[in-house]
């Protein structure tokens, strides 16, 4: 009994045009947007609990899951981040990271609300001198970032080791916490998309 | 014909007023498009004054707010961000969550614009991006107006970074991983060999007609080991070698690989289990899977469970061939009487001090305990606690809802366990423990949650749907 035939090779879904081509040379991510992609799933993950459930369930509704269509494919693509404990010596290809981003982006749009009033408090904190950790759902936030930053990347990596603080990782999460701020609007995912690029075309 | 747009968001609002396209198709078209901008003003919450301009000024605006977010999302100090088109509006960063925006005027060429300087919040510079973006993204205003994003050139991107104003304090962090990463790139990438020979290798046990031989011969026979390391093909796989692949294999460790490979055997499991109505019985098995969630083996761990395998989906979901799989995750896959599948990370199991125990794992069962561990807890608690962070407990409960034992599974839990109810109840895990417990034991997660002791209990390997 087999469940499983194999998808019919259609053609790559419609979504995934409306992002643009950033015009590098091959076909595959650079390292930056490879960390950047995992990360920013990564602080959607401390944002949502069971998150790596709901990128599934996003790739399901986008019908991106021919791209994305299991855990295992997930971790992979996710662990193309060379910041990775269990880095994959795999290339990202523009189509797989178009799919993640699209994904990401839709997430962050559901949970506008939350991250207006993240970014906000942290704001209002900020103003004040006051640590992050005074608003509870922030530090549960933050807490919950530093817990699956520590667990997921190499530690000896020197880009992972010297943003291995309390500070740091703090400081990691608030940045990404206002990149998907900027996620959430109307051109959001066009926005985020080519960042990843800049200074990597000729 | 006049036209007015507004777009509007809770700490901006765009309020656009100019000349409609002539050639109105239908009079009934609510929308006419704005061909022609008049003026443009943009009202920022606390300020009084909205920033007013022409068609240059908001050219100027949304290129110097466009480039900016940019810049704030890859991270990257941009070297003259504001200088490139944008004479009348520039922005910069003054700290973490403030941005200044700048509207200086030209010399002898006032297009009615007053020098400004506005200090922005992340939330409303983004909804001013908003606020722009969904101007732009508007087809029937000023068509001519659209997003024109394009990733920085490598030239544009600035090497070192710039004086203190200039530098994008909340980046660094990303900005710092991300040259690190690039230092690394740098760095050679060793050349992983996978070793070839990984299976098999168990052949004494498993070749037929191997003689112990009386002088250890360092280079083995290669007769040995065929019999077992290509069967005849076509011919099902069978179960010595399967059970072989297990033992034979690396094991992947990764907590969150086997997860993800648990929860897709799981539900390859489900999907491929057809007629469970006719199993009564716990079937229980060791079950291999490769990184791409093929299953690669399996063993059967009690009689019942190897004459009855064929009731299980194991054989059909075996690869035809048996190739020699790379690491493998091991899993304790139950197919339970009641017609669920219950699949543990073996690792887990083995390690978790259970075993030698009947764990109870039925959904009823569970349904069943749980409310008495709950009130056993809650009585004998008066939740004056003084901790501030969770607590959580691994906790091993009998069928009559008492405690076992229980073992703090965070810091903060080791450190006030003492002020919770459970040394009254149960005692700590006892790690040198070797003898048989004697009932079934439920294993429960309990959380406990400051201020007020709020008491969360889950059962330790989830509900089983």
């Amino acid at each position: 009994m087999q469940l499983n035939s194999p998808p019919t090779q259609s053609s790559t879904p419609v979504l995934l045009s409306s992002l643009p081509d950033p015009g590098i040379q091959d076909q595959t991510c650079p390292r930056r947007a490879r960390i950047e992609i995992d990360l920013m799933l990564l602080a959607l993950e401390a944002l949502e609990l069971e998150g790596s459930e709901a990128i599934l369930q996003t790739a399901k509704e986008l019908e991106l899951d021919e791209i994305i269509p299991d855990r295992v494919m997930l971790w992979r693509l996710r662990n193309t981040n060379p910041l990775r404990r269990h880095n994959q010596r795999r290339p990202l290809t523009l189509a797989e990271a178009k799919a993640l981003v699209l994904v990401g982006c839709y997430m962050a749009r559901r949970l506008t609300v939350l991250i207006r009033q993240l970014v906000l408090a942290y704001q209002q904190l900020h103003e004040r001198n006051l640590a992050p950790a005074h608003h509870f759902r922030l530090n549960d936030y933050l807490e919950r970032f530093r817990a699956h930053f520590r667990s997921r990347m190499n530690p000896r990596r020197a880009a992972v080791a010297e943003n291995y603080s309390d500070e740091k990782l703090n400081q990691l999460a608030l940045t990404l916490l206002t990149e998907l701020l900027f996620c959430t609007g109307t051109y959001g995912v066009q926005r985020f998309w080519l960042s990843l690029f800049d200074g990597e075309v000729g | 014909m006049t036209v007015q747009r507004l777009y509007s968001l809770p700490n901006c609002s765009l309020f656009l007023e100019g000349m409609g396209e002539m050639i109105s198709l239908t009079p009934t078209d609510a929308r006419v498009p704005m061909a022609t901008l008049i003026n443009v003003e943009c009202r920022l919450a606390g300020e009084e004054k909205p920033l007013s301009g022409g068609r240059e000024f908001l050219d100027n605006l949304a290129v110097a707010v466009s480039q900016y977010t940019q810049a704030l999302l890859s991270g990257l100090n941009v070297k003259a961000t504001s200088k490139v088109n944008t004479g009348l509006v520039q922005l910069e960063q003054v700290n973490d969550t403030v941005h200044r925006l700048k509207v200086t005027p030209q010399e002898g060429d006032n297009h009615g614009v007053a020098a400004r300087e506005i200090l922005l919040n992340t939330v409303q510079l983004f909804d001013l991006v908003e606020a722009l973006d969904q101007l732009l993204a508007d087809s029937q205003t000023l068509p001519d107006l659209k997003l024109n994003l394009k990733p920085l050139a490598r030239r544009e991107v600035a090497k070192e970074k710039a004086g203190p104003s200039q530098v994008l304090p909340g980046a660094i962090g990303v900005a710092s991983l991300a040259a690190a990463a690039v230092a690394l790139a740098l760095l050679p990438t060793p050349k992983v060999q996978q070793p070839q020979d990984l299976y098999p290798v168990r052949t004494g046990e498993t070749a037929t007609g191997n003689q112990p031989k009386a002088s250890a011969s360092p280079s083995p026979s290669p007769n040995q080991a065929s019999p077992t390391a290509s069967p005849s093909p076509g011919a099902s796989p069978d179960l010595t070698t399967l059970a072989a692949n297990l033992g034979n294999a690396n094991e992947i460790t990764d907590t969150e690989e086997l997860n993800a490979l648990r929860q897709e055997l799981r539900t390859k499991l489900e999907n491929a289990w057809g007629d469970r109505a006719a199993n009564t019985q716990d079937l229980t098995y060791q079950v291999g899977v490769d990184k791409d969630g093929t299953i690669r083996g399996y063993k059967p761990l009690n009689s019942v469970s190897a004459e009855k395998a064929s009731a299980t989906p194991l054989l059909d979901l075996l690869p035809r061939t048996t190739e020699a799989a790379g690491a493998m995750g091991l899993f304790k896959v139950v197919f339970t009487g009641s017609g669920n599948v219950d699949v543990a990370s073996w690792r887990e199991v083995m390690t978790s001090p259970i075993s030698g125990v009947t764990e109870i794992t039925s959904t009823a069962e569970l349904n069943a305990i749980l409310p008495k561990l709950r009130s056993a807890i809650n009585q004998n608690w008066d939740k004056d606690a003084s901790f501030n962070e969770e607590l959580i407990f691994k906790v091993r409960v009998k069928p009559d809802g008492s405690i076992f034992d229980y073992n703090p599974e965070n810091d903060a839990a080791a450190r006030f366990v003492d002020q919770t109810p459970l040394p009254k109840l149960g005692k700590p895990v006892d790690a040198a423990q070797t003898a048989p417990i004697d009932t079934p034991i439920a294993i429960f997660k309990v959380v406990m949650t400051p201020p007020d002791g709020a008491l969360e209990i889950n059962p330790w390997r989830g509900w089983q749907d």
